[in-house]
């Protein structure tokens, strides 16, 4: 601690600032200093329903049984990929707010978030060393998460390095392990301090940088990352490599939170889940045509609708959805439900869209007339469906 | 992060606003020092 004067009162100026959303559990009431000079400070209590990042990455908590004292595990997932793929946006999202406040972590790692495994509703916590971007109050960060060039000792935290902090968190999160322990790293069997820095700074390599293949995942070690790495499409993969090679020395080329937060909205409307129980990403299905994917276990097939501002397509199942950002150009709400895949009740086997948002939705039924359909109404999907949206439109 | 002193339950604990919070338990350990569960203003919070 550089100064402890500095550290509470950066604390007393973000409990007058208030949170840049209700992602955080921010400090809301200082204490008096106790006679030692130490201090403490008063946050909201986390809800039961959120669930440490740390338990997560290990798929159990221990829970105390009340009866005999002791420590029993109790697993810990996400209920479907919707929920894991929702926390990224999440995550992403939480630190951009906290960015475009001005402000940085600064000691980002896995013990900083909380998760709803449900629903992907995200809370971030320990938020003592939140300063102005480019005040730093003496913390460093946790190793393994922090940029190389805080490891190497020529910078503090700041955003820049809260975005490497953040690339590997959501890379911890989709893959199950470190993005720079690899074959290399195994080689040192004690990773010492000197082994740390030389690893996670002057020589740091990530696992699947595409022009170096000297520090890949060890079989039999890092089996989650190899299974994981498979199944991710390539803009997924594609903005980690971004992150782990140009962005290891640049910070400058580093993923910015908006562009992660696109990435995975576009990654929740590509999960198809199938009848027949698998669940997966588009890029793990067949492509019958270049609007139509097939189910590789089953054959189902699953008609696509493209939206008039989205490059890609969201695959059409029951219990699909679509948010308000995708009718509406410039919204940022990633969850509030525009729109919902129905089947209709009275006719099983009739599939229709519900028009869930608020607005009027103007749409091309069967005999190719528009109608106006209202919220809480629905219209019946054929391959000749239209729906304007006003801002934006979509087509089979 | 400074440590705050360890606490015991019952104890009240002054805040700069003015009032007490008062321990009622403890709500975890680690790393970073105890966080610890307070009344204050008839509602439950945490005191790191």
């Amino acid at each position: 601690m550089k100064d402890p004067e500095q550290f509470k009162a950066n604390i007393k100026r973000n409990i007058s600032d208030g949170a840049p959303s209700n992602k955080f559990i921010w400090p809301r009431y200082l204490t008096k200093s106790m006679e030692d000079g130490t201090f403490g400070y008063l946050m909201e209590v986390k809800p039961d329903s959120f669930d440490s990042f740390v338990d997560i990455l290990n798929t159990y908590k221990l829970k105390v049984d009340p009866l005999t004292g002791r420590a029993v595990r109790e697993p810990v997932r996400f209920t479907d990929l919707k929920a894991m793929v929702t926390a990224c946006i999440n995550i992403a999202n939480a630190f951009r707010q906290l960015h475009r406040a001005g402000k940085s972590y600064q000691d980002l790692n896995d013990g900083g978030f909380f998760i709803n495994t449900d629903t992907g509703a995200v809370l971030v916590v320990d938020c003592d060393n939140i300063a102005p971007d480019g005040a730093n109050f003496g913390i460093g960060g946790k190793p393994g998460y922090m940029a190389p060039e805080i490891v190497r000792g020529i910078a503090k935290p700041d955003t820049q390095t809260d975005k490497y902090s953040l690339a590997v968190v959501l890379f911890k999160l989709l893959f199950r392990g470190d993005p720079m322990e690899g074959e290399k790293v195994v080689k040192d069997v004690c990773l010492t301090e000197a082994a740390e820095l030389k690893h996670y700074g002057s020589e740091a390599l990530f696992v699947y940088d595409p022009n170096d293949a000297s520090n890949r995942p060890v079989r039999g070690i890092h089996d989650n990352v190899i299974k994981f790495w498979r199944i991710y499409p390539d803009y997924i993969k594609d903005a980690f490599i971004k992150s782990f090679t140009e962005g290891l020395t640049d910070p400058n080329k580093r993923i910015i939170e908006n562009e992660w937060q696109q990435l995975f909205m576009r990654l929740r409307t590509e999960i198809i889940a199938c009848t027949c129980g698998r669940t997966n990403f588009t890029s793990m299905f067949e492509k019958q045509d270049s609007t139509t994917y097939r189910c590789p276990k089953c054959g189902m097939t699953f008609a696509t609708l493209g939206f008039s501002n989205k490059e890609y397509r969201m695959p059409l199942y029951i219990g699909c959805k679509f948010y308000e950002c995708d009718i509406e150009q410039n919204s940022d709400d990633f969850i509030g439900v525009a729109g919902e895949l129905v089947e209709n009740k009275l006719k099983p086997g009739v599939l229709g869209i519900r028009n869930s948002s608020e607005k009027v939705w103007n749409v091309k039924m069967p005999d190719n007339q528009f109608y106006k359909v209202d919220p809480g109404k629905g219209c019946p999907i054929w391959p000749g469906l239209e729906i304007d949206f006003g801002d934006v439109t979509a087509k089979i | 992060m400074i440590r705050m002193t360890e606490l015991s339950i019952g104890q009240e604990v002054e805040l700069e606003l003015g009032g007490k919070a008062k321990v009622a338990g403890i709500i975890g350990s680690g790393g970073q020092g105890t966080v610890y569960l307070v009344e204050y203003n008839a509602m439950k919070w945490a005191l790191k």
